[in-house]
């Protein structure tokens, strides 16, 4: 049985100013637009205004999102980097591709081209933190964060000493997103942050983020919770059936759960199955929301995460994500379950 | 020749990401590479492309780049003697 991993820092940028000190969801930025872009933290605290100018914004919120976990941690040396992109460096690829048509394969410009892998973050943190070590990308859709934790838990369990620098991150695209309306995933209607999550029209909110941690096999007085388990499936017939059998596994009941996070996103389509969850299995929990606050792309699963530690920190849950009227009495373990599109299921379980 | 340097600078700042100069900030003479701008390799390849697509001229000799590119003076006037 693999061990369970303590984070001791976390950073987050996204669509609220999570990144700045004592945020924590009890006032949201409202949108009425899609795609929603993530706000700009001041990049330049913590990044060389010289490697700055040729960083995509993935690569700048992920070195920010990293630099603000470091610092909780108060550590200023990492073992490994493992992370999750669902698309990766979407500008430079998209800029890429464009140039590759335009000038019919000559005169290529080099850095959208060096910058389009999915790995390009990751490598910008290894260079950035002077890491030498184990390095790994996950490209699995809407899983891409979850099989980085899993990778996270199997790495530190064969390196237990090391010092394991994991997160998710994704960007919008300037042409991408049109692909995405053409395909019928992006909300029209009541297209707005906060998402209203009774809302019966379909689609989702684009947004993009990077959600950072620091997370080894040592418990500290720095340690914000523990990750014991996560579990991913691309089909799933019953997602009920799926998540009792997840907490069967790991010998957890949920009545011994305080709250579950839920990844309802306002998509009439697929928000039924959290529906069922909550009037069934999770029906006597506090249940919690993020994606109608945070938007919707492939690792935001990773800011469920970052705010579950809030909640462990805080011991509270912002009212403007609470889903139910539910309460209790602490919170010391909670459930994240999410899927997409009706795939890509996950769940994780956390306890403080 | 004057409109040509001011015009690189735009170019140069443009291309290269240079979002705290403008073109007042760069000197005709000063370095690009090294203690002057800072630039690097993947920089000199981006000012290889910029010189093909906006002039028209191919550096056949990479080794020729270093002295084209050491400041916006001489890329200038590399220009003025090779553009199509």
């Amino acid at each position: 049985m693999i061990k369970p991993i303590y984070i001791h820092g976390s950073g987050c940028i996204s669509i609220q100013p999570t990144f700045e000190a004592g945020y924590f969801f009890d006032a949201l930025t409202s949108y009425a637009q899609n795609p929603v872009p993530a706000l700009d933290p001041d990049y330049k605290a913590f990044i060389p205004a010289l490697q700055l100018r040729r960083m995509n914004k993935s690569m700048r919120m992920a070195l920010f999102a990293s630099r603000l976990a470091m610092q909780e941690a108060g550590i200023t040396s990492i073992d490994a980097v493992i992370t999750g992109s669902g698309l990766g460096c979407l500008r430079d690829s998209e800029r890429f591709v464009e140039h590759l048509r335009a000038e019919e394969g000559s005169s290529l410009n080099p850095t959208p081209f060096i910058q389009s892998t999915h790995n390009m973050a990751a490598a910008a943190l290894a260079l950035s933190l002077g890491c030498k070590g184990y390095n790994m990308t996950y490209v699995n859709n809407a899983n891409s964060f979850e099989s980085a934790l899993l990778d996270s838990l199997i790495y530190l369990a064969e390196h237990p000493t090391e010092t394991v620098l994991l997160g998710g991150v994704d960007e919008l695209g300037e042409r991408t997103p049109q692909f995405w309306d053409i395909a019928g995933y992006l909300k029209h209607e009541g297209a707005e942050i906060p998402t209203p999550l009774d809302d019966r029209t379909p689609g989702e909110i684009a947004a993009e983020g990077a959600i950072f941690f620091i997370a080894s096999q040592q418990q500290s007085y720095q340690t914000l919770g523990k990750v014991l388990a996560v579990e991913t499936r691309l089909e799933v017939d019953n997602p009920p059936a799926f998540i009792a059998e997840f907490l069967q596994r790991n010998g957890v009941s949920t009545d011994a759960l305080d709250a579950v996070m839920l990844g309802c996103n306002g998509d009439a389509r697929y928000d039924g199955i959290y529906r069922t969850l909550g009037d069934t299995l999770f029906a006597d929990l506090p249940q919690v929301a993020f994606k109608h606050t945070l938007g919707e792309y492939d690792t935001v699963v990773a800011a469920a995460l970052f705010l579950v530690l809030g909640i462990f920190q805080h011991q509270h849950i912002p009212q403007t994500l609470l889903l139910n009227e539910v309460s209790s009495r602490t919170l010391q373990r909670i459930l994240i379950y999410t899927q997409r599109r009706g795939q890509n299921h996950s769940v994780i379980l956390v306890e403080k | 020749m004057s409109e040509l340097t001011q015009e690189l600078k735009a170019k140069i700042i443009t291309q290269l990401n240079l979002e705290d100069l403008t073109v007042d900030d760069l000197d005709d003479h000063t370095p690009l590479f090294g203690d002057g701008l800072g630039l690097d390799s993947i920089d000199a390849l981006e000012l290889i492309v910029m010189l093909d697509k906006s002039y028209g001229i191919k550096l056949s000799d990479p080794k020729e780049g270093r002295k084209v590119f050491e400041t916006v003076q001489t890329m200038a006037d590399f220009i003025e003697a090779n553009r199509k």
